[in-house]
């Protein structure tokens, strides 16, 4: 019946909602006291039973319903906020995710976990439909003997997606047998200028008194603004003087429905921020037209300088402005802050403490640092792997703490911050740190490496993300779960970046992801080494000197020169790349920083800045990774893109570097 | 013959390119080849292998241009009138790939009777086995049919790892 359409603008539509609730409920657990916590969490599930019941998902609904009462409750001071509620509400919250998810779950797992949701909140949570209905039926005398609604829906309802007949069969569903409904076409008209997509007829429907009113403007939810709706209470004659002010007021107008709905702060959360949901591809494919327009304003500036016409200079500059500022909307539309996945490492954390009985604080620093979305998504599972590995196996017990004189509670730590043109992110723990030795006899036994093989600490420590290398003493609930640490590795490395690992034995260890900002468009340094060109990320340059005299006499491809009274590894491009071509007079140095390095490429000529648009390089390039990509220059050539911390690697400058400074 | 013995389809016989390389006569189906440039400029790509010409400009898409006569044990030849790039679109196992093959001469679109074309012989051949998918004869010369598909990821993609430490 769903179509997939349909099915992803429910996703999409949940998966927000979903998020908001679990960190309401995690930010609950620290301020129980927060009221506006509680209605946010009232907020989401209610949107989420009627976004569910509206998509069909009965039963996701019909549970929701009871989680809701749940928190009705506590909103209106009949039960308190307790760790026990927060616990089983994320389970319940577990639950719907996999509802959501379309998992078929065990049913009694509902029933248990609505009497564990009533038991927490004191037995105070019967069913929602009772816990509404009183609040309604209180306020008037008389008994209610029934429901009139009578409803008119808006002219495009069914142009918008709407279904009248659906809407008329939940009513039904909601009144049982006694539910009479009575079309009005009084608003029809005439056949000549009727247009059978606009909807013209309105319904009189007639519900039971059981019917509870709250059940029934939930059919609506989603059209009120748009319609017009009345809902009266059929009293019996004696308090007919009594009911009839509310009847006014309830028929009085939508408004005043909106303002007690305000009061509730149950419905229509977000209104003020307007939102867009657009689909990834549509993004890339924008990203691809921008990438284009810049290569094409490129190559009109190097046009209109050739032509020194100053009336075009005039309308190419403006274009060059137009052209930057629209990459840079376009690439904040891709950022995404660390702060959209951190919600779940929360819940983590919130998780693995109760798992593992092992108290600590969860630290994030950085939230507001941005990746770009597919980064950050694919992040995620490495990042999950890390930290649970910091809390089993890094975090020491209470009891080991306390006697190693640290403090009772551990802390793990994750950072995301920006460095040079790469991010970093790194959980951090202050656990008991790694064991080189222990990691150098399980890797001799695994037969990683020789017996007699001797490594640095780093090179000892990378051990860990070998395939085949786990650590772990006993296979816990946490670990074994089938990912290893080399899967971090690999991950990693598909997004261009790297894993470092430090680490001191008794005090924690340190998870550092290196990625580049793998943006689709950088800025870049061109340079001109004998008859080819090459750009680095700007980013990463620190500074252009000229050659000095010593360094042109030799020919090896690698080399140390003093720079500035400091001593500065250098790599010579022209050998390192077997570049032939001329010499140019006043060579340069290029300063580049990667990691903690410094490192000076030796060039014939810097030819300039350029926005450089990055094309990824084809599976059959992909394995040679000193290059991120490629790139179209003005002139339609193409100039490769160098990664340098990469370079520095394929050179052996980077240990070289290390041991200096040891 | 029977074509059990040879691992090209009949239908693939029917539409082939034949082009010219090291002075055999080379053919791939016309299936993959998308079109045929007259080089552009290549820019190298320093420590990539040997099969690596570089990378090419084809309207915005960067393309890598790959070098076969190496495998095939072929002398270099420098670009002349006649040299052309084939564009060709390979399905690999991890998806579409677009590469340029460096052709000497491009002849024309033929095709081969499927009674003609023999499977390579095991002993006696100079090539790296299974790089051929047959031997066909047109126009009284033999034509090797190249079975680009293995040949992209059992040596072009592969050569490069082993060049990046020297």
């Amino acid at each position: 019946m769903i179509d997939a359409e349909t099915q992803e603008i429910f996703r999409q539509e949940t998966e927000a909602l979903i998020e908001s609730l679990q960190d309401a409920l995690l930010e609950l657990n620290k301020t129980p006291d927060n009221a506006e916590l509680v209605t946010q969490v009232f907020r989401d599930l209610h949107t989420l039973k009627g976004t569910g019941a509206m998509f069909g998902y009965a039963r996701l609904a019909a549970f929701i319903h009871d989680f809701e009462a749940a928190f009705e409750a506590v909103r209106s001071g009949k039960s308190t906020v307790t760790p026990e509620l927060i616990a089983v509400s994320l389970k319940a919250y577990d639950l719907i995710v996999e509802l959501l998810e379309g998992e078929d779950p065990p049913e009694d797992r509902d029933a248990e976990l609505k009497a564990a949701l009533s038991a927490v909140t004191k037995g105070e949570a019967p069913a929602a439909a009772q816990a509404d209905a009183p609040d309604e039926v209180a306020s008037s005398e008389g008994e209610v003997e029934g429901w009139t609604l009578v409803f008119k829906l808006p002219p495009d309802f069914m142009e918008i997606g709407g279904n009248p007949i659906a809407m008329l069969d939940e009513l039904i569903e909601i009144g049982g047998e006694g539910t009479k409904v009575e079309a009005l076409t009084d608003g029809l008209p005439a056949l000549a200028d009727l247009k059978p997509s606009e909807m013209h007829t309105a319904w009189r429907v007639t519900l039971p008194a059981d019917a509870s009113e709250a059940d029934i403007r939930d059919v609506f939810m989603f059209h009120e603004d748009q319609m017009e709706l009345s809902l009266e209470p059929i009293r019996a004659a004696p308090s007919s003087a009594v009911a009839a002010p509310e009847v006014a007021v309830k028929a009085e107008d939508k408004a005043a429905s909106d303002q007690k709905q305000a009061a509730q702060g149950a419905k229509k959360p977000g209104t003020a921020k307007v939102q867009m949901r657009v689909s990834a591809e549509r993004l890339d494919d924008i990203m691809d037209r921008v990438g284009e327009l810049v290569i094409a304003e490129a190559r009109l500036s190097d046009l209109a300088a050739k032509l020194e016409n100053p009336d075009l200079m005039e309308v190419v500059e403006n274009i060059q402005r137009l052209a930057l500022g629209l990459r840079d909307t376009t690439m904040a539309i891709r950022m995404t802050p660390m702060s959209s996945i951190t919600g779940r490492f929360q819940r983590l954390a919130h998780d693995l403490a109760g798992k593992t009985g092992k108290d600590f604080d969860f630290v994030i620093e950085g939230e507001t640092t941005e990746l770009d979305k597919t980064v950050i998504e694919k992040l995620s599972d490495p990042l999950v792997h890390i930290l649970r590995n910091a809390v089993d196996h890094g975090l020491e017990d209470r009891e080991t703490r306390i006697g190693a004189g640290k403090a009772e509670r551990g802390t793990v730590t994750l950072s995301a911050r920006y460095s040079g043109a790469d991010v970093l992110i790194s959980v951090k723990d202050d656990g008991k740190g790694l064991d080189p030795d222990f990691i150098h006899q399980r890797a001799v036994a695994r037969g990683l490496i020789e017996e007699n093989a001797i490594l640095t600490r780093s090179e000892t420590f990378a051990l860990l993300m070998e395939p085949g290398f786990s650590t772990a003493e006993k296979i816990t609930d946490l670990s074994g779960r089938g990912v290893g640490t080399d899967v971090v590795k690999s991950t990693v490395e598909a997004l261009r970046g790297s894993v470092e690992i430090e680490s001191e034995l008794g005090a924690g260890s340190t998870f550092t992801l290196r990625l580049p900002l793998t943006l689709a468009i950088i800025e870049g340094l061109l340079m001109q080494v004998g008859d080819e060109r090459f750009t680095i990320p700007l980013a990463a340059v620190g500074g252009i000197v000229e050659q000095p005299e010593d360094l042109r006499k030799g020919s090896e491809p690698t080399t140390v020169i003093e720079l500035r009274e400091k001593l500065v590894s250098i790599m010579r491009l022209r050998e390192v790349f077997g570049c032939s071509g001329p010499v140019n007079e006043h060579p340069k140095v290029v300063l580049v920083e990667t990691g903690d390095t410094q490192i000076g490429l030796a060039v014939d000529r810097i030819i300039g800045s350029y926005q450089t648009v990055i094309k990824q390089l084809s599976p059959m390039h992909s394995r040679l990774n000193v290059f991120s990509g490629a790139t179209i220059l003005g002139d339609g050539d193409v100039a490769l893109i160098i990664d340098v911390a990469q370079l520095v690697k394929s050179q052996g400058l980077d240990n070289l570097d290390k041991e200096q400074a040891a | 013959m029977s074509l059990s013995l040879i691992s090209a389809t009949e239908d693939e016989l029917k539409d082939l390119v034949a082009f010219e390389m090291g002075g055999e006569l080379m053919a791939v189906p016309t299936r993959i080849l998308r079109e045929v440039l007259e080089p552009p400029r290549i820019t190298r790509v320093p420590m990539a292998g040997v099969y690596s010409a570089g990378l090419m400009n084809v309207r915005g898409v960067v393309v890598p241009v790959t070098d076969l006569r190496p495998l095939f044990e072929m002398p270099d030849k420098p670009f002349d009138i006649d040299t052309r790039i084939l564009v060709l679109e390979l399905a690999l196992g991890s998806g579409n790939v677009t590469i340029g093959l460096i052709a000497e001469k491009v002849h024309a679109v033929m095709s081969m009777d499927p009674e003609t074309v023999q499977p390579v012989p095991s002993v006696g051949t100079r090539w790296p086995a299974q790089t051929i998918k047959g031997i066909g004869r047109w126009q009284d010369r033999f034509v090797n049919l190249i079975d680009l598909e293995r040949v992209a990821q059992e040596y072009i993609g592969a050569a490069h790892a082993d060049d990046e430490a020297a």
